[in-house]
């Protein structure tokens, strides 16, 4: 999950976030892991806004308005908070656009201006920083990129056709987990545990084979 | 009430170790992980649920100055709309089991009369009997039929389901 590159105009301040790395997929996978992990993305950066958290690792996020602000925001919302909420127009204008290689993830409308205030993705904003958009160079922070690799694992996991005959040579733990990872990609042992136990056709696959006990 | 079956395609084998999947613990867990981030959402003005129309953020409320009010207002910002005044009915807002293989989550059935009405009247909508405009938009939080939580209401179920079959094989 890395960010190519940003947009920034009067109608968009958005990142391209790069879903697939180079990954084979079929075009209903591809749809499925835009569609999910663009939904989560949207969700999670909803509620890191209304928690006055960045979901960017090393995201800058201020958590106090200016008094001026302040006593303006209160007067208008009844909420004193720093929660980049005045009309909520912006928030509602946050979502994701389909791409080549995964999703445009930003504000799309009047409000992208003010979203590159809060985020600076120009490099020409004063305003102090608020970051729920990633830069160039920037991830998420590790829950949420834990979470985008589940759901990126678990739709190839749904999408790609596991055959019993991929576990033939296997006889040992070590085995296993080797062919899991070659299968859905280099994770730890855990995390590949979790995964065949999301995804009950794997399950059955080993439990036909009498491969479970070794996970 | 949204109601959540453990799907049985298991192998008989994992099938019978998996009979009793949801028991007092698991409620607990669900409460914790899958309950915990729908009202994370609903606090934000997201909806936890995937509406068929669509909407992710809750409606605003159509006249501020009625409603939450301007006396309220210290208690009761208009932004984001969070279903949130008293508390009272989120605080029965949680997951139920049914038998070994069924949880249900939403508004609980011995709720009050009052807390149930006024859950069904935000999740729903309501109309002017006389005029047929809205009285209350519908601000979804508990899943019609042929709908779904959202993804990441969905992510934590599918976190915590994976967490108790591991445990249960693992005996």
């Amino acid at each position: 999950m890395e960010v190519r590159k940003t947009t920034v105009n009067k109608l968009e301040t958005s990142a391209e976030i790069d879903l697939f790395e180079g990954r084979t997929l079929s075009r209903a996978a591809k749809e499925r892991i835009q569609d999910e992990v663009g939904n989560y993305l949207v969700e999670q950066t909803l509620t890191a806004m209304n928690e006055k958290k960045s979901p960017i690792a090393g995201g800058e996020y201020k958590t106090t308005l200016s008094p001026l602000y302040k006593k303006k925001k209160i007067a208008e919302t009844g909420s004193g908070e720093a929660n980049l909420e005045f009309s909520g127009d912006m928030k509602d204008e946050l979502g994701f656009i389909p791409t080549k290689n995964g999703i445009d993830l930003g504000v799309f409308g009047d409000r992208a201006p003010a979203a590159d205030g809060h985020n600076n993705l120009s490099g020409k904003s004063h305003l102090p920083e608020r970051r729920f958009l990633p830069d160039v160079g920037q991830d998420y922070k590790g829950p949420i990129k834990r979470e985008v690799d589940r759901i990126i694992a678990d739709i190839i996991a749904e999408e790609t056709k596991i055959k019993p005959s991929m576990f033939q040579n296997v006889e040992t733990k070590a085995a296993l987990y080797e062919v899991l990872a070659q299968i859905f990609g280099p994770m730890s042992r855990s995390e590949l545990k979790l995964l065949v136990y999301r995804n009950e056709s794997v399950l059955n696959i080993l439990e036909d084979q009498g491969l479970e006990g070794l996970l | 009430m949204f109601k959540v079956k453990i799907k049985s395609n298991l192998r008989t084998q994992i099938a019978n170790k998996l009979r009793n999947t949801v028991d007092s613990k698991f409620i607990s867990d669900v409460n914790a992980e899958v309950v915990g981030e729908a009202k994370r959402m609903i606090a934000s003005g997201s909806s936890p649920v995937k509406t068929s129309t669509g909407e992710r953020r809750f409606a605003k409320y159509k006249n501020e100055k009625n409603y939450p009010g301007q006396k309220d207002r210290r208690l009761k910002p208009s932004r984001p709309v969070n279903l949130f005044l008293s508390g009272e009915m989120l605080s029965f807002y949680k997951a139920m089991k049914v038998n070994g293989v069924r949880l249900s989550i939403g508004i609980l059935p011995f709720a009050p009369k009052k807390v149930k009405d006024r859950a069904v009247a935000n999740n729903e909508g309501t109309t002017n009997k006389t005029t047929g405009e809205v009285a209350i938009a519908a601000r979804r939080f508990v899943p019609l039929a042929g709908e779904s939580f959202t993804t990441s209401v969905m992510r934590k179920l599918k976190n915590v389901y994976a967490q108790r079959i591991k445990a249960l094989l693992s005996k």
